[in-house]
């Protein structure tokens, strides 16, 4: 992944701290992780909306703004891209794909089927961490982030 | 005029492509058979025993419908129905 891109959403996840952050992140075949896409964390607002489906606040979990992901989508296509991948941050956790991670990307909607999945780890406000995840056969593997230097 | 019905392009495949579709304005129930008449497997993907399936959000116009009427919610001439799976996750 180009170090712009992953300092991009460096930069994102120290900011959104204590809360956790998301968004995308498009491109093209020639250059997949081309534009980082910041959306809104949505989960704190759906928890004070509807604390029985979501018990978390956005401290420990992500809920991606509708419109957010809507319009990066929208934006990427008219730039002849497609979402490469999906980020997010864990807070004062480490850099792994959670069980609730697994349970929204896994669904059978999930947008972005072909996605990767970047996890940031932030504890004490600095970047301690990161993974990237990919589903196949055995479900989501992890592998370590490779920085490319543009 | 009608109803607007935008299809996300993850779900494109299921509606022939189409990432509109139109519908008779009407309580969102009504406006959701008509679309599963046109495209069944969408439809299928949104409801699950007449129900908004978990992690399937519908919005009319900007409003989110679980917090309004769900599929009672009315949709009018000109509104613009948005079906959008959620997106989330956390520690």
């Amino acid at each position: 992944m180009p170090a712009a891109a992953l300092n991009e959403v460096f930069a994102h996840a120290r900011e959104a701290e204590p809360e956790e952050c998301c968004g995308l992140i498009s491109g093209d075949d020639a250059e997949p992780y081309r534009h980082v896409t910041r959306c809104r964390n949505d989960m704190t607002l759906q928890h004070q909306r509807d604390p029985v489906s979501y018990p978390r606040d956005g401290r420990q979990g992500f809920y991606m703004n509708e419109q957010d992901y809507l319009r990066a989508e929208d934006e990427a296509e008219a730039r002849g891209e497609r979402i490469t991948c999906v980020y997010h941050s864990h807070v004062e956790a480490g850099a792994y794909f959670s069980e609730m991670d697994q349970d929204f990307a896994g669904q059978a909607l999930f947008p972005f089927p072909d996605a990767d999945h970047l996890v940031v780890s932030v504890v004490g406000g600095k970047i301690v961490d990161q993974a990237i995840f990919r589903r196949d056969a055995a479900g989501f593997t992890g592998r370590v982030v490779v920085y490319e230097r543009s | 005029m009608g109803v607007t019905v935008r299809v996300p392009a993850a779900l494109r495949s299921l509606a022939g492509g189409r990432a509109e579709l139109d519908a008779a304005p009407g309580p969102l129930r009504d406006v959701l058979d008509a679309i599963g008449r046109d495209s069944p497997a969408l439809l299928e993907r949104v409801l699950d025993a007449g129900a908004l399936r978990r992690h399937v959000n519908v919005f009319v116009n900007d409003e989110d419908v679980r917090f309004r009427d769900l599929l009672d919610t009315p949709v009018r001439e000109g509104d613009r129905v948005t079906i959008v799976p959620a997106i989330a996750g956390g520690a």
